[in-house]
């Protein structure tokens, strides 16, 4: 199986901040989620995994091509897309407009091609029938949706999606998982999200980043597995509880070990996210 | 929301080549700064001073043949500051609106993007420019007796090329310096330059011909930078030379990227200027 991206022992320091310190990834076809708290190293790998940002240390493989040398980069960029982290807009242009500009950074110079494309992928976001908005009159979740249009062009065999689904409402989420397992199909996606309900949806493989490091890398039952035994219901919290909350039907969902007699619940992949990074996850999860 | 719906197979469209891109992503540029705010309010306050002279006493209602001869005039002889202006803003906009974060996966690197915005000068307000100067020759030669005062081919020559010329300093300075009040401070600095070099040139010191701007033989733009000695061809191909410099400046803001073929260019940019200089003195 050819491996789409290969990371290798990769750092990256921002002053004395180490953003990531020796991370390891072997990625190929199919949806990977990137969890973790804010501050993680989540963006940071995923600029790299896009040629934004390249590493101090180590070494990566994309496509086949290492992003370090100048030609092979903007060969990986044609198979690329990107979704970045908070991504920016000229608001004064409409949405066909945006999306058709960025096609011509992505070298789409036919304009009746291009503008095919275009209408392609502002179909498959559900944007085809604002098209001819200003961005300005977007909303956040609307301008997110012309965001992950733009990475979409071109039909990319590698997509790097930073916290694509931050804005939007159910409904958009719902069409964003049908894009994206599609898209996955036969492609490799990366994504980062805070989102365990994502990632559980969408994700064949899930990688948990802390303090630019890996904590977990495999499929979502195997992480929602380490937490096995170590999920119980109670009517109150209880004092050896590592995280706990009431939900709706009133009773304290407990994690951490478990006292004698508990009534131990199947973990989910959230349970498991703040088991294994516990107050730094609280710190995402508030 | 439209329903999700299957979609066709998409089709790849991307050609690979980025010269290409260069210049469709040029037309682009150029149509922006061209109904861009600040070049359209520049030029119409230009348009409307200049015509207020239409509405003194005595003035007939149509502008005839001189009040539009004025009216090129001044536009041609100040539009290149609203072309620093709109220059400047396209450069910028990326990095003002936070668009650079989609740029920067792209396959046209920076160093492309901003030749691309340099074409967008040439093929947007230049071409205007020059279309707007063909006008005036027009009027000044092409309608009834030639007019009292009429500018020489040389001095057609310049026109656009200082609006050529100050939108690729627009371009080059939002490159290395992007900050705001950046474009104001270079427009300050043209004038202080130019201020500088007619003092020189009344004064018949050779320096002054390094003037980044218009230079007639008698004074035909109203500026005050004449001399009846210089060789006013090569103070065009000198202006061209700034303009060449000026992209070169620009493009060299991406160093490692393509070093040899911008350092080349530069060398050249510059061997012209300074050949255009000498040449041009009386």
């Amino acid at each position: 199986m050819s491996h789409t991206i290969i990371v290798d022992a990769v750092g990256k320091t921002f002053g004395r901040t180490r953003a990531l310190d020796g991370v390891n990834l072997d990625l190929g076809i199919g949806v990977t989620g990137l969890l973790g708290p804010n501050g993680a190293g989540k963006t940071t790998l995923l600029r790299m995994l896009a040629t934004v940002l390249a590493p101090d240390a180590g070494s990566l493989r994309l496509l086949g091509r290492d992003p370090a040398d100048a030609d092979d980069r903007v060969e990986i960029r044609r198979r690329l897309g990107y979704f970045p982290q908070e991504p920016g807009f000229f608001r004064g242009f409409t949405v066909f407009e945006f999306v058709d500009y960025v096609a011509i950074l992505k070298e789409m110079t036919d304009a009746r091609r291009r503008h095919d494309e275009v209408r392609r992928v502002l179909a498959e976001v559900g944007l085809d029938d604002v098209s001819g908005k200003k961005i300005r009159a977007l909303s956040g979740g609307m301008r997110r949706r012309v965001a992950l249009a733009q990475s979409l062009l071109g039909d990319p065999e590698l997509l790097v999606l930073d916290e694509p689904t931050v804005g939007l409402d159910p409904e958009q989420r719902l069409r964003f998982r049908d894009v994206v397992s599609r898209v996955g199909e036969g492609r490799t996606v990366i994504l980062s999200t805070h989102q365990t309900e994502d990632v559980a949806a969408l994700c064949h493989r899930v990688i948990v980043i802390d303090r630019g490091r890996t904590f977990f890398d495999g499929t979502a039952p195997q992480l929602a597995a380490t937490a096995a035994g170590r999920v119980w219901v109670a009517d109150a919290r209880s004092p050896g509880a590592q995280v706990a909350w009431r939900n709706g039907n009133g009773h304290y969902r407990n994690i951490g070990d478990a006292p004698s007699g508990a009534e131990i619940v199947e973990p989910t992949i959230e349970d498991a996210y703040l088991l294994l990074l516990g107050d730094r996850a609280l710190g995402a999860a508030a | 929301m439209s329903p999700v719906a299957a979609t066709p197979s998409p089709v790849a469209v991307a050609s690979a080549r980025p010269a290409r891109a260069v210049v469709v992503l040029g037309w682009r540029e150029g149509r922006r700064m061209l109904t861009g705010p600040a070049y359209l309010v520049i030029v119409c306050g230009l348009f409307l001073t200049n015509g207020v002279s239409a509405f003194q006493p005595g003035a007939t209602a149509i502008p005839g043949r001189f009040e539009v001869h004025e009216m090129l005039a001044v536009l041609l002889t100040y539009g290149a500051l609203a072309t620093l202006f709109a220059a400047s803003l396209v450069a910028t906009s990326a990095r003002r609106t936070g668009a650079e974060s989609q740029f920067g996966a792209v396959p046209l690197d920076p160093q492309l993007r901003t030749l691309a915005t340099g074409l967008g000068v040439l093929l947007g307000p230049a071409a205007v420019a020059s279309l707007l100067t063909l006008c005036l020759a027009y009027v000044e030669r092409g309608i009834g007796p030639p007019l009292p005062a009429m500018l020489s081919g040389w001095e057609y020559m310049q026109l656009p090329l200082t609006w050529l010329g100050a939108g690729l300093l627009g371009v080059a300075a939002a490159r290395w310096l992007p900050w705001p009040g950046v474009p104001l401070a270079v427009l300050v600095g043209l004038i202080a330059w130019t201020a500088w070099s007619a003092n020189q040139i009344s004064g018949e010191r050779s320096v002054g011909f390094l003037m980044p701007y218009l230079l007639s033989s008698q004074d035909t733009f109203g500026l005050g930078t004449s001399s009846s000695h210089g060789h006013l061809g090569w103070h065009a191909v000198y202006l061209l030379g700034l303009c060449l410099l000026a992209l070169g400046a620009a493009l060299l803001r991406y160093r490692p990227l393509r070093e040899r073929a911008v350092l080349g260019f530069g060398v050249l940019a510059a061997l012209l200027t300074a050949s255009a200089a000498w040449l041009q003195l009386p």
